[in-house]
């Protein structure tokens, strides 16, 4: 199997507080994997250093076996847990601008998805609810024919029905060559898509199972283990 | 992907650029129009009045509106939210700086020809044609009389302006970079750090302007008097060229810093 | 096959259940063509993966075939399914005799429970 992501001994200080202690980790392709762990953990820290929006203290991290840059974010497809869209761009105009940089995005999935939706591709950014941009922003997202999707908290703050158009369209955008990692701290909504999940507590990955060993040996949900673990 | 890059910050740039030029071109025009009406009237006169006070005002804000918006671009398109999608396209650190250069250079420029453009719709051509001979006239005259190649000296003078425009650009981009290394207010941090080199810059020329006149007390200079009087076109080439050079490093400081701190530093929010 | 999973335990084998349920209650008919395993994925709402495995744990089994470049079919022979059913009928059952024993009800009170029991 093919590696997708590779860490090994990862560090990341902020002055003198370490967000990252030395973690290693490697995805294969073909995977959904849930990165979980309560706020403040390191997982947004991990998530940005993927795509190269922070530089490691130490420690090695490869993408397909490159090292983050350019080239990468090419094969990275990113749903950052900020609004990131120029609000007073059209729909149609960003899909345009995600056309022209990605050579992986696909225009006609993009529309597709928005159609089902009822999201006028005319529709200025700014006059979309909240819960459509979130929407917007995961579309374009899945729509790149990406190696590796890194989402960020895609079901923190929407509501029950948004959930479950965020997790069905995940699944329906499953690709075997592709990897699906997802940072959530809301584990029971999420779970059942999940093939493998890392735990992650002040900086340090405490466990990395699929989610069936977890339930077949601890006879608990990955949500149950999670909050025996973590203890909230 | 530089091109698409570039493509899409003009673009953001025209966004704003095109209507404020537009209306600053506008005003003009109708300063021109109430130049047709041209008599001894109380109400000509103080027609003509507004309109040039408004071309006038127009223009002074039209200016610093292109400037905050050079300054907004960056500090919006590269540290904020939309940061996020800025630096995970597959584009390199170097290219994003280029193009944030390139595109406040050329707003710059744009904003120059649209104020040349309404100068002349607002001013009597004819009248501006001939001053503009007249002032061309006299600087060949001095320039004849010092002996130095006009045009060369011209061209001189506008790669220095243009040079220095830029550094100024490249300034604000490296306060606001060295800014974003701070936890929090990092606008104000970005402020303190531009205060804190007009501070330095203005030290360091008071100490020279000190030293200078320390040292024209013992007479230094006028060894070189003679010198200099007699290679003065050479002297004063050196002099613009030196210059010219000294900005180019500057930026080139400006420039490394920004990139260091985007390329290993970047923290967005 | 919109039915609630139980998370404490494995999704494969429940999955699988599920299946072989419909198939057996006539459900899901002989050589019928089931949902693809992505969009049966996405209506239980489970890792494709995991609908993946349950597929081919029931195609080992015989209650499924495939057929490469087409899709998933039930089996002609639906004996196997219906063997699958009687055992799990047996079973829950047997579970739930010995809960109600643990709960102490003796095994007359049982029997009068099941002659009770309003069976509609």
């Amino acid at each position: 199997m093919t590696e997708i992501l590779k860490v090994e001994g990862l560090v990341k200080k902020y002055g003198r507080t370490e967000a990252l202690k030395g973690i290693s980790l490697t995805l294969p392709a073909g995977k959904i994997v849930g990165l979980l762990g309560p706020n403040g953990s390191g997982k947004t820290t991990l998530i940005k250093i993927i795509n190269g929006l922070l530089t490691p203290t130490a420690g090695k991290i490869y993408i397909a076996g490159q090292k983050p840059g350019a080239k990468t974010k090419g094969m990275v497809a990113y749903l950052p847990d900020a609004i990131y869209l120029n609000s007073w761009m059209t729909v149609k105009q960003i899909v345009n601008y995600f056309c022209d940089f990605y050579e992986d995005f696909r225009p006609e999935l993009a529309y597709q998805m928005l159609e089902k939706l009822n999201i006028s591709p005319n529709h200025k950014l700014k006059t979309l609810s909240k819960g459509n941009k979130e929407k917007v922003c995961l579309i374009l997202t899945m729509s790149r024919n990406a190696l590796l999707y890194v989402l960020d908290e895609p079901i923190a703050g929407v509501d029950p029905a948004a959930r479950d158009y965020v997790i069905s369209t995940i699944i329906n955008n499953y690709n075997p060559e592709a990897t699906v990692l997802i940072s959530t701290h809301l584990i029971s909504d999420i779970e059942q898509a999940l093939d493998e999940v890392v735990f992650i507590q002040d900086g340090e990955i405490t466990l990395h199972k699929t989610v069936e060993e977890i339930r077949e040996e601890n006879g608990k949900s990955v949500d149950g283990l999670f909050r025996e673990m973590f203890r909230w | 992907m530089f091109g698409k890059l570039l493509k899409h910050e003009l673009r953001s740039y025209l966004r704003v650029l095109l209507p404020v030029e537009l209306i600053l071109i506008g005003i003009a025009l109708i300063g021109r129009l109430v130049q047709l009406f041209e008599s001894d009237s109380l109400i000509y006169s103080f027609m003509l009045t507004s309109a040039l006070l408004a071309f006038f005002a127009a223009w002074i804000i039209s200016t610093i509106l292109i400037a905050i918006l050079c300054v907004v671009r960056f500090y919006k398109n590269l540290f904020t939210g939309e940061g996020y999608l800025t630096f995970t396209l597959p584009v390199t650190t170097g290219q994003h700086l280029w193009v944030k250069i390139i595109g406040a250079t050329a707003a710059g420029v744009i904003s120059m020809v649209a104020t040349l453009i309404s100068l002349f719709i607002i001013c009597d051509t004819e009248l501006l044609i001939e001053i503009f001979k007249v002032v061309i006239y006299l600087s060949k005259l001095a320039m004849d009389y010092i002996g130095i190649n006009y045009i060369f000296f011209i061209i001189e003078i506008v790669i220095s302006l243009f040079i220095s425009g830029i550094s100024q650009n490249l300034l604000i981009y490296a306060c606001i970079a060295i800014g974003q290394t701070a936890r929090k207010h990092r606008i104000l941090w970005a402020i303190g750090v531009y205060f804190i080199h007009y501070l330095i810059t203005q030290t360091i020329s008071v100490a020279f302007q000190f030293i200078s006149s320390v040292l024209s007390i013992t007479g230094i200079f006028e060894r070189f008097a003679d010198f200099i009087t007699k290679y003065y076109m050479e002297f004063t080439h050196c002099m613009l060229t030196f210059s010219s050079l000294i900005q180019l490093a500057i930026c080139g400081v400006y420039f490394i810093i920004t990139y260091f701190i985007i390329h290993k530093k970047l923290n967005l929010e | 096959m919109q039915r609630n999973l139980d998370k404490t335990k494995p999704l494969c084998p429940q999955i699988c259940e599920h299946i072989c349920l419909d198939v057996a209650l006539g459900e899901l008919k002989p050589n019928e063509r089931i949902k693809s395993v992505r969009e049966a994925a996405v209506a239980v709402g489970v890792n494709p993966n995991t609908m993946q495995r349950s597929y081919e744990i029931l195609e080992q089994e015989g209650i499924l075939y495939s057929v490469r470049g087409t899709g998933w079919f039930v089996s002609e022979n639906t004996e196997k399914a219906k063997q699958s059913l009687e055992k799990l009928k047996e079973e829950k059952t047997r579970m739930f005799f010995e809960e109600m024993l643990n709960l102490g009800m003796s095994a007359e009170e049982l029997r009068e429970f099941i002659k009770e029991y309003k069976y509609d």
